[in-house]
């Protein structure tokens, strides 16, 4: 079974590669969004096995989306990976404090990632 | 001021001269005194001042006429002396014109023609006295006009007031003592010895010597209640005791000394609080330089926070794209495949220099612990074996046997010395020797405990003069063809400054490359 990734990034070629990218090095089925603002909203009803979440995005910003998925009972289990241009340590803080399971700074190798989203699918699924 | 009434002393063992001569040159208006021999006016003379002229007898049982007229003359030049005698002759007559007679006449004599002498002998020594005091006062004007100039040689000063002291009171030798700064002793300062001729020396002078100079006029050098020392002149020309006038014309030339030395002093303070005051200035310009320094890289900071964000979006999209290439070609064609891999890298370099530029902008990301700094070094240079190994490069450590400790950041020293040791392998592309150096030194710039000296020594190409006033600029590199960013030694020294520390560099082009980082030490 294909591991579920949802990618909210207003970089809409950015989200182009990244899901074309996984879904051609195969095992993965990914759904992006470069609209923040029904994310969490849509992340409930698409219930994907993990979320790549930007941060610095018009409207609604990453930590507003992050904070929104982690208070719904039906997103509160998804792993986020917080992939964001900023790397300041208050940013990381800020991410970690409001539980995102990762922080990956842009620009990030295919190859690296598809090993950070293994690793928390590993942990995160029961059994 | 009428002139004080002239004193004269009448010397003669016979009564009858002594009286008629006493009560003539009353009735002129003169004040006369009368001896009967050659002691009695000797000891007049020395216990009652202020005679002007002596008549006296030449011959005189115990001391004669001309042994009063040769002691006169010695103890005061300007005591006239007229030789009234029955004896006489030629050889006479010269010898006291020569040991300094005003005149010398025959008894009997008219006493008229007396009076004229006396008048005559009295109006030149009242010119002879004036004449002194004018070249008296000259002096002391000349003394003062060297006061007032603005660069006082005080030494060459000292040296003419103590021979004028000297001259004035018919001393042979004189010495002027001045407070010593350290413990106020007063230690010899200008010495003058007529009859040796050693002057000005004080090498060897003991004070015990001067201190038993017989007699001595010794007159503290003050002004305003303030001593500065004392000037002692010595060794009358015919061994008497000092005068009053003497003394007062040496106290006005020791005030003047003391003027001299009190400005000399301010001038001295003055001089020191100029050099002080440059020291200041020039530390300022210092800290203004580097407070401009350093707001060029806070500039950069905020300036790299704010693209970081616009170009990596950019990079990361690229990056995307190369990858979703390398997918699609699946290694179908391998010259493609190298150029996608050469993108990529490029693709990672660019984003290594916007890294390196948002650490100008973060020092408060810094993980302060206690680390010794050896550990660090053998860390980054097991580091660099396995990042960039060395290719004929030999690493000798000389390390302190002190055990030192710094508060750092280990991560962030360790990037700083990894930076250094890449430059040090970079200026040697024959390979040779790098010293890594630690030891324990003083700054007290940067702390009282000492610092920590950890010194990059490389024998590679060295750097060109106008080169190395740039080393720390960012984006400035000699290595543009190498790849160089021109941020690598300016961030290792933001970060070493971040620390609390100091980086320097010392090089020369062809004779290697000295770079220190001093770090505060614990204790």
């Amino acid at each position: 079974m294909k591991k579920r990734v949802m990618i909210i990034d207003d970089e809409k070629d950015y989200c182009y590669f990244i899901k074309t990218n996984l879904e051609m090095s195969g095992g993965y089925s990914v759904y992006t969004l470069s609209n923040s603002k029904w994310a969490a909203r849509i992340a409930s009803t698409f219930k994907p096995s993990v979320i790549i979440l930007d941060i610095m995005m018009p409207g609604v910003d990453g930590f507003a989306v992050l904070k929104e998925l982690k208070s719904n009972k039906h997103t509160l289990a998804i792993p986020v990976i917080m992939l964001s241009a900023s790397h300041g340590i208050d940013d990381k803080l800020k991410a970690s404090n409001l539980y995102s399971e990762e922080y990956l700074i842009k620009p990030v190798e295919l190859n690296f990632l598809r090993t950070r989203i293994d690793k928390i699918l590993d942990r995160s699924l029961p059994g | 001021m009428a002139s004080p009434q002239p004193k004269i002393l009448v010397v003669d063992d016979e009564d009858v001269i002594r009286d008629v001569l006493s009560k003539y040159l009353k009735r002129y208006g003169y004040f006369v005194d009368t001896a009967e021999d050659g002691n009695i006016a000797l000891k007049k003379l020395k216990e009652t001042p202020g005679y002007n002229l002596i008549i006296t007898d030449l011959m005189m049982p115990g001391v004669d006429g001309l042994e009063v007229l040769r002691s006169i003359k010695k103890t005061n030049p300007y005591i006239e002396v007229i030789v009234l005698t029955g004896y006489y002759t030629i050889e006479n007559a010269v010898q006291a014109i020569r040991v300094g007679a005003f005149d010398f006449i025959c008894k009997p004599c008219d006493f008229t023609q007396l009076v004229g002498i006396v008048k005559q002998c009295l109006e030149e020594q009242k010119l002879k006295m004036d004449f002194a005091k004018l070249t008296e006062i000259q002096s002391f004007f000349e003394i003062t006009k060297i006061i007032n100039t603005t660069s006082l040689d005080l030494d060459s000063f000292l040296a003419k007031i103590l021979d004028f002291a000297i001259e004035i009171t018919s001393a042979k030798k004189g010495c002027m003592l001045l407070g010593d700064k350290k413990d106020g002793r007063e230690v010899p300062r200008c010495f003058r010895d007529f009859d040796t001729e050693e002057s000005l020396k004080t090498d060897g002078l003991h004070f015990e010597e001067i201190d038993s100079w017989k007699p001595v006029l010794d007159i503290p050098l003050e002004s305003a209640g303030e001593r500065f020392g004392t000037i002692k002149v010595s060794a009358k020309k015919m061994g008497e005791e000092f005068n009053e006038r003497e003394r007062m014309l040496v106290s006005v030339l020791a005030g003047q000394a003391a003027v001299a030395i009190k400005k000399s002093n301010l001038y001295e303070t003055l001089k020191l609080n100029i050099v002080q005051l440059n020291h200041t200035i020039e530390k300022l310009n210092q800290t203004n330089v580097q407070l401009i320094q350093a707001e060029k890289f806070a500039a950069l900071g905020r300036f790299s926070t704010g693209i970081a964000h616009e170009v990596k979006n950019p990079l990361a999209i690229l990056m995307g794209g190369i990858e979703y290439m390398q997918l699609k070609l699946d290694k179908a064609d391998p010259d493609v495949a190298v150029a996608l891999d050469k993108m990529k890298s490029a693709i990672v370099r660019a984003n290594l220099i916007l890294m390196n530029l948002l650490k100008f902008a973060r020092p408060s990301e810094m993980k302060i612990e206690e680390y010794n700094p050896e550990q660090i070094v053998d860390e980054t240079l097991s580091l660099l074996e396995y990042r960039a190994p060395l290719n004929n490069i030999k690493i000798s450590k000389e390390f302190s046997q002190d055990k030192l400790n710094v508060n750092v950041d280990k991560s962030q020293i360790e990037q700083v010395l990894f930076n250094l040791m890449i430059n040090a392998q970079e200026a040697m592309p024959k390979g040779g020797n790098i010293i890594v150096r630690i030891s324990r030194a003083k700054a007290a710039d940067i702390s009282d405990k000492g610092v920590c000296l950890i010194e990059v020594i490389d024998q590679g190409e060295g750097i060109a003069p106008q080169d190395l006033q740039k080393i720390f600029e960012p984006f400035f590199t000699t290595k543009r063809e190498k790849k160089g960013t021109g941020l690598g030694l300016s961030l290792s020294k933001t970060i070493i400054e971040n620390h609390n520390g100091k980086m320097t560099i010392e090089s020369q082009s062809g004779q290697g490359t000295t770079v220190r980082i001093l770090l505060p030490l614990l204790k």
